[in-house]
């Protein structure tokens, strides 16, 4: 049985390399009981018209979800969960054997095309700051299309620790978009761990943004293992006040003849940290692999920071990879032309920094679920930093 | 409607403008001739009100309600708000922004601090569409990010539209023939034509006079290091086009 002090024992910090610009371990005094007891919420009022809505509150699939075409399963466990199993490289960015974990499991068979995006909103809604761990294991089937939309939201101020993990196994010849937006208050601490699998002739598209929490850390692991297989990994990070967030994907080419696309940009306000840390890795016998990763950060303020470590491990000899990174600020020239046209500072700065964004937004290929993630942006950032402003 | 009195302006400490005079009237077309380096670029971003600019003496009044006022306070933007347009030597590509889309936050912008009705999306752009024919245009370039991947004469005529939209008191224009085959030459200098009334005024910065022999300026003024040493009619720069520069340059030099 693991306890809480086994827990805050495991914490990482800037001892691994891999957490070299982000520490947890001050993150977590304020929390320090587990629990998913809900107060009353109207979830309805989260809906969304054109989107199959499923709402997860209080480690439970709640009964006003829409039906969807997803099989769900839930249950609570506190078994010890066994890191770095074969298939998923270590299931939390935790690496611990969590206690009262919730797993639920969405299953869809093959060939069945999801037209309809599915909007998952996992709901804290808690009088006390509290602990959360949660696992989403997908098991999609071969021949199918599907395009999920996971909302990590808060109804209250409260602070929440929410340590989620999304597991995903893709059957042949299959499309799934799958998007990640956490959107928690300020003082709330997120881990995101998501590890997919991807077969022959399939493509896994990852986006997450990083709009609320106080702290966040996302792994986004991918392993590509069949040919013709493609994965896009992507996100946006829009930072303000002392927020900081760290991404870390690793994209493994298991297999020749596949590509990967990964673009990350962040815009980073007043003394904000964005941490981007990328690994593409191309195994020994992957040739004519073609993958690109690029990070651009723009900074709004003095204070704002950008790490940025883009990293290539190649192992086959026939393969086309590219990366890079770059961090600036707003250029001058591009500002005075909006001024010169009668444009406001704010405004044009504004319409600046949603332009930097807006070809990453692009990867959604989904617009509801594209307008969904736009309006939020908009809404908790832009309007926080540039003023509310009609454009 | 614009009145530059002894005005003496500097970037990073070095004089560029030495106590300029000159005032433009409504309807008038003005040239701003002269050698490489004599200050022309600086003068209309000196106007338009650019940062990198320091006013050290002197003053730029520009006629606001009808009123000459002191614009030297007045930020970039509010000058675009008060009928001041600058078209660029070298306009910027902003990537992420359609062209529609900033042309309109603009035209209403100024709408607005003119307390006139601002535009829809959809009259927006009919309105727009209306002055493509003017500058040969295409409705393609509308949907397409600001200036970005546009030929040199796109970029100059992507200008000239939104000067055309806008339709300001003054406009100046900075080298707006500089790298312009002739056709596209005579299509900028249509546009240019096309705003003139008694109404709206131009200041053209031009390097040649070719430019010159589309638009026909009223009044013709050669800066040299940083000072009016000669101001005249069109012939002035038909003179010009002859003989160089070197002779005004040597005669001002004998008389100073």
């Amino acid at each position: 049985m693991q306890t809480l002090k086994d827990f805050k024992e495991n914490i990482p910090n800037r001892k691994s390399e891999s957490y070299k610009y982000t520490n947890f371990t001050k993150a977590f005094a304020p929390f320090e009981s587990f629990d998913f007891k809900q107060k009353d919420f109207d979830l309805n009022t989260l809906k969304v018209d054109g989107a199959i809505n499923l709402f997860v509150a209080g480690g439970a699939l709640d009964e006003t979800s829409d039906k969807s075409p997803l099989v769900h399963s839930a249950k609570a466990s506190d078994e010890v969960i066994v890191a770095n199993s074969k298939a998923f490289k270590g299931d939390y960015i935790f690496n611990l054997g969590a206690l009262n974990t919730i797993e639920h499991s969405f299953e869809l068979k093959d060939k069945v095309v999801v037209e309809r995006p599915i909007f998952i909103f996992h709901v804290v809604s808690n009088n006390d700051t509290h602990l959360f761990h949660q696992k989403s294991t997908y098991k999609i089937g071969k021949n199918c299309d599907l395009k999920v939309l996971e909302v990590f939201i808060n109804t209250d101020d409260n602070k929440v620790f929410f340590n989620h993990s999304s597991l995903v196994d893709l059957g042949e010849n299959t499309n799934f978009l799958h998007v990640h937006h956490q959107r928690f208050n300020s003082e709330s601490v997120f881990g995101l761990n998501i590890a997919a699998q991807v077969a022959k002739n399939s493509h896994y598209k990852s986006f997450t943004t990083t709009l609320g929490s106080m702290m966040s850390r996302a792994n986004i692991h991918i392993d590509i293992n069949g040919e013709g297989s493609n994965a896009t990994a992507s996100g946006v990070y829009t930072l303000q006040g002392s927020q900081h967030s760290d991404i870390n994907s690793y994209i493994s080419h298991n297999s020749p003849h596949s590509e990967s696309h990964q673009l990350y940009k962040g815009i980073m306000n007043d003394t904000s940290r964005g941490v981007f840390t990328g690994l593409i890795k191309v195994q020994r016998d992957a040739q004519l692999v073609n993958s690109v990763q690029m990070n651009r950060n723009l900074l709004l303020t003095k204070g704002a920071h950008a790490n940025s470590r883009p990293q290539l491990e190649i192992f086959a000899d026939d393969v086309k990879c590219a990366h890079g990174s770059t961090t600036g600020q707003l250029s001058e020239a591009e500002l005075f032309y909006f001024l010169s046209r009668g444009i406001t500072e704010e405004k044009a700065k504004m319409m600046l920094a949603r332009a930097f964004t807006y070809d990453v937004l692009l990867k959604i290929d989904n617009i509801l679920v594209r307008e969904y993630l736009h309006d939020d942006i908009t809404e908790k950032f832009e309007n926080n930093v540039f003023g509310s402003l009609d454009v | 409607m614009l009145q530059v009195k002894d005005l003496t302006a500097s970037v990073e400490e070095n004089e560029i403008l030495k106590k300029i005079n000159f005032s433009v009237k409504p309807g008038e077309i003005h040239a701003i001739m002269g050698p490489n380096g004599s200050g022309k670029s600086t003068l209309s971003k000196v106007i338009a009100g650019h940062p990198d600019y320091e006013v050290k003496s002197g003053t730029v009044e520009f006629s606001i309600n009808g009123k000459m006022t002191d614009i030297g306070e007045l930020e970039p933007s509010d000058r675009a708000r008060e009928g001041i347009f600058l078209g660029f030597q070298y306009p910027v590509e902003i990537p992420g922004v359609t062209n529609i889309n900033f042309m309109h936050e603009s035209f209403n912008a100024l709408c607005e601090h003119q307390g006139a009705d601002t535009m829809n999306e959809k009259d927006f752009r009919e309105y727009v569409k209306s002055k493509l024919p003017i500058l040969e245009m295409s409705e393609a370039f509308l949907d397409r990010p600001v200036n970005e991947g546009f030929s040199g004469g796109e970029k100059k005529k992507n200008e000239i539209l939104q000067m055309l939209i806008l339709n300001p008191k003054l406009a100046l224009l900075d080298e707006t023939d500089s790298g312009l085959d002739i056709d596209a030459l005579k299509t900028v200098a249509n546009g240019v034509n096309t705003l003139k009334s008694k109404y709206n005024s131009v200041v053209l910065v031009t390097h040649y006079q070719r430019l010159l022999d589309y638009i026909t300026p009223d009044f013709v003024h050669v800066l040299y290091n940083g000072q009016i040493i000669r101001t005249g009619d069109k012939t002035l720069a038909l003179e010009l086009e002859e003989k160089g520069y070197d002779w005004l340059i040597e005669e001002h030099n004998a008389n100073s």
